[in-house]
């Protein structure tokens, strides 16, 4: 379950004294497919307040067990579902607050479903890698990265595709 | 062997060397000969090439005459054409003129009630016997019948009339139902015209009408049919992204163009030392552009103020020439009345009058689908031929994609901006993120200068090469001066000041360069010291500048505002709630 041992914390979230286990595999049961192309005018849609609080809170290291992340990616598949977006995205960028040197976290969708934390240039993998500066700023929450686009998700809800 | 003696005597030449003169001569005389055919072959060339220019110049005189001759066919046939066309139309359409004649008159007399009820009887029904097919003839006679309360009369022809042309009746009568204020008729027929719009593929004049019915010319009613209308073309055309994402893309594209285009010069010491400084200063110069966007909207809202009374003339302008301009069964024998005509103007150059005509007609066909004329309207409300009213008005309704191609816009300045700033001093490479980080990188710009220092110096070393003689002297100086003669001791203090010259000398020189180092880092501590304050600084405008995007956003999502409804009077947004 564990992939990697991290040193050098800024500060502790998890409370473990020996290794931090910050990165997070998915159990088999979330599987999630991606459906045909979604218009514009779905995907644009305000996403919802619990979504953001979701997908923004995975540095709170609520997400140790199994339950955590098929309760993540239930929220996400309820989410997409009531907006009607048939489309999921590669995976979900956003700035991380685990502190230095831990710049964003990625939840990636397009396969090994993990949360990953990464440091200040450490490489994102390379569909994914376009979102950081976006995510590193303070205007947008979350970064959906889609194959051909993105979609930026300001604290509101608000939408905006790239 | 006296036999075997050959006697030898010269031999007669004389003949052999009279042959060989001949030769010569005769050499010599082919030579001229061959001189004189250069010449003649010159000569030749010459006139050939005289010849040349002259058949040039016949050809260019030939072509001139073709041309001419080409014009003057094409002058003729056009006058002579022009005359058949306007005989054919004076045949088929003769009347048509004339019922437009009287229907400028008619509509007149229907406003200061000049003329009488039986005169206008009288004259509408003979135009409708003159001209069978043409829509304005039972149309007029309606209007008549309607004035003298003649109802059955007034619906029959009605009827006739929209059998005939339905588009323009509905136009015509939607017109001439408000010109004369009948409030109940003008919905009616409003509904009737809104109905024949094809939201992807809108006359000219729609515009004209929308602005009238936003801006309050037509009744308040006649709103809610427009909004109604409205609405579901917006749905209609919003149902596949093409035609939004299109219109997004023009935004997008206008909001691009509004960016700074003067380089930036408050940042003298990133723009020389920074090397990314290309890429910052776009990013600032479209950050930059939230300012002008902001005015350019706050402008429209700002001017567009009552547009009531040009806009009425606008109306009455498109009934006149509703019943002014040709019908459609003579635009054919009209186009090729303007095609003579142009020929004529153009003096026979049937080329130069047929791109006329190409762009004449481009002009006149001209049909645009809805979000396209909104997109127009927004941008250029002069070109358009529209009020500052109707482009709010268009603003408006354009909102939700407006939004969309800001944002997007935004997204895109932001994601291009560097996260750090690298920059090269002295061929130190490093980067800044927001200029923070003074301490840390003073320290290593000293440690690059000790390192670089040590480097220099290490290849500084005194080598043997340079004292290898000065040692040599000493030694044989201090050999003999030991065992043989103490007098050689003077080589040994020469031997002794030449190694200490040679040591000092290096040694001047080693501290020369540590001078030149110290004063290389000197100068490059302040220009880092400068580089990161500006960096402080562009941080701090870029956010700034970023930050005007609120208040785009602000006034984009207000744009249905009490301010900004009172100009356009309550149709704007209301149209897509």
């Amino acid at each position: 379950m564990v992939l990697t041992k991290t040193k050098n914390m800024a500060r502790q979230i998890i409370n473990t004294n020996t290794s931090l286990d910050i990165n997070f595999r998915k159990s088999i049961s979330t599987e999630l497919k991606s459906g045909p192309v979604t218009s514009d005018r779905v995907l644009l849609q305000k996403r919802s307040s619990k979504f953001i609080q979701a997908l923004t809170s995975l540095d709170t290291g609520t997400l140790t067990d199994t339950k955590g992340f098929a309760d993540l990616i239930d929220k996400l598949k309820n989410e997409f579902g009531e907006l009607g977006i048939t489309e999921i995205p590669l995976g979900i960028v956003s700035k991380c607050y685990l502190g230095h040197p831990y710049e964003v976290h990625v939840l990636d969708l397009s396969g090994t479903q993990i949360i990953n934390h990464y440091k200040r240039g450490e490489s994102l993998p390379p569909l994914l890698e376009k979102a950081r500066n976006l995510a590193i700023g303070n205007q947008y929450v979350l970064i959906e990265v889609y194959a051909a686009k993105m979609i930026l998700v300001k604290p509101d809800g608000t939408a905006t595709k790239l | 062997m006296a036999e075997n003696v050959i006697s030898i005597r010269p031999a007669d030449l004389s003949v052999i060397e009279g042959n060989l003169i001949a030769l010569n001569n005769n050499l010599a005389t082919v030579n001229q000969n061959i001189q004189v055919i250069d010449g003649a072959v010159n000569e030749l060339d010459y006139k050939q090439s005289l010849l040349a220019q002259e058949l040039n110049k016949l050809a260019s005189a030939f072509d001139d005459y073709v041309g001419e001759y080409r014009r003057k066919t094409e002058l003729q046939l056009a006058e002579t054409q022009i005359v058949k066309i306007r005989q054919e139309l004076e045949n088929s359409f003769g009347y048509y003129a004339e019922i437009r004649r009287m229907a400028t008159g008619i509509l007149q007399g229907v406003d200061n009630r000049l003329v009488s009820n039986d005169t206008l009887q009288y004259a509408t029904e003979e135009v409708v016997i003159k001209a069978p097919g043409y829509w304005l003839a039972p149309a007029l006679l309606c209007m008549a019948a309607w004035l003298r309360n003649d109802k059955e009369t007034a619906e029959r022809a009605i009827k006739e009339s929209i059998r005939r042309d339905d588009y323009k009746t509905s136009l015509f009568f939607t017109l001439l139902t408000r010109r004369i204020n009948r409030a109940d008729a003008v919905l009616r027929w409003i509904e009737r015209y809104f109905m024949h719009q094809n939201p992807h593929n809108l006359d000219r004049e729609f515009i004209i009408i929308l602005e009238s019915v936003s801006t309050g010319v037509f009744p308040p009613a006649s709103k809610d049919i427009m909004v109604r209308h409205v609405k579901s073309w917006v749905e209609e055309l919003s149902k596949s992204d093409d035609f939004i994402n299109k219109q997004k893309d023009n935004w997008i594209a206008f909001f691009r163009s509004k960016r700074e285009n003067q380089d930036l010069q408050q940042y003298p010491v990133l723009s020389r030392f920074a090397s990314n400084w290309d890429i910052l200063q776009e990013t600032l110069q479209f950050a930059l552009a939230n300012k002008a966007i902001l005015d350019h909207f706050n402008r429209i809202v700002s001017l567009s103020s009552g547009a009531g009374h040009s806009l009425v003339k606008q109306l009455d302008g498109l009934l006149d020439s509703l019943v002014t301009n040709f019908d459609d069964e003579e635009l054919p024998l009209r186009k090729k009345e303007r095609e003579c005509e142009l020929v004529i103007e153009k003096k026979g150059d049937r080329d130069a009058a047929l791109a006329i005509l190409g762009t004449e007609e481009k002009i006149f066909e001209e049909k645009v689908d809805f979000l396209q004329m909104l997109t127009n309207a927004a941008f250029n409300p002069e070109k358009s031929g529209v009020s500052v009213a109707t482009q709010a008005l268009a603003l408006s309704i354009s909102q939700p994609w407006v939004l969309e191609g800001y944002n997007s816009f935004n997204a895109e300045y932001r994601s291009a901006l560097p996260p750090v700033i690298e920059f090269d001093i002295d061929g130190w490479k490093k980067e800044t993120a927001d200029g923070s980080e003074e301490k840390a990188l003073l320290y290593d710009q000293n440690v690059f200068y000790e390192k670089l220092k040590d480097e220099v110096l290490s290849k500084m070393k005194l080598g043997l090469d340079k004292l290898i003689w000065p040692v040599l002297i000493l030694l044989i100086s201090l050999y003999y001066a030991i065992t043989d003669n103490p007098a050689m001791s003077i080589g040994i203090i020469i031997a002794g000041f030449w190694i200490y010259y040679v040591w000092k000398q290096n040694e001047d020189k080693k501290k020369k360069v540590e001078q030149q180092l110290e004063e290389r880092k000197q100068q490059a501590a302040s220009v880092l010291s400068a580089l990161l304050v500006e960096t402080v600084e562009y941080r701090s405008e870029f956010r700034a500048e970023d930050q005007v995007s609120e208040n785009v956003l602000s006034f984009l999502n207000n744009i249905n505002s009490e301010q900004f409804m009172s100009l356009s009077k309550g149709a704007a947004r209301s149209i897509l709630k």
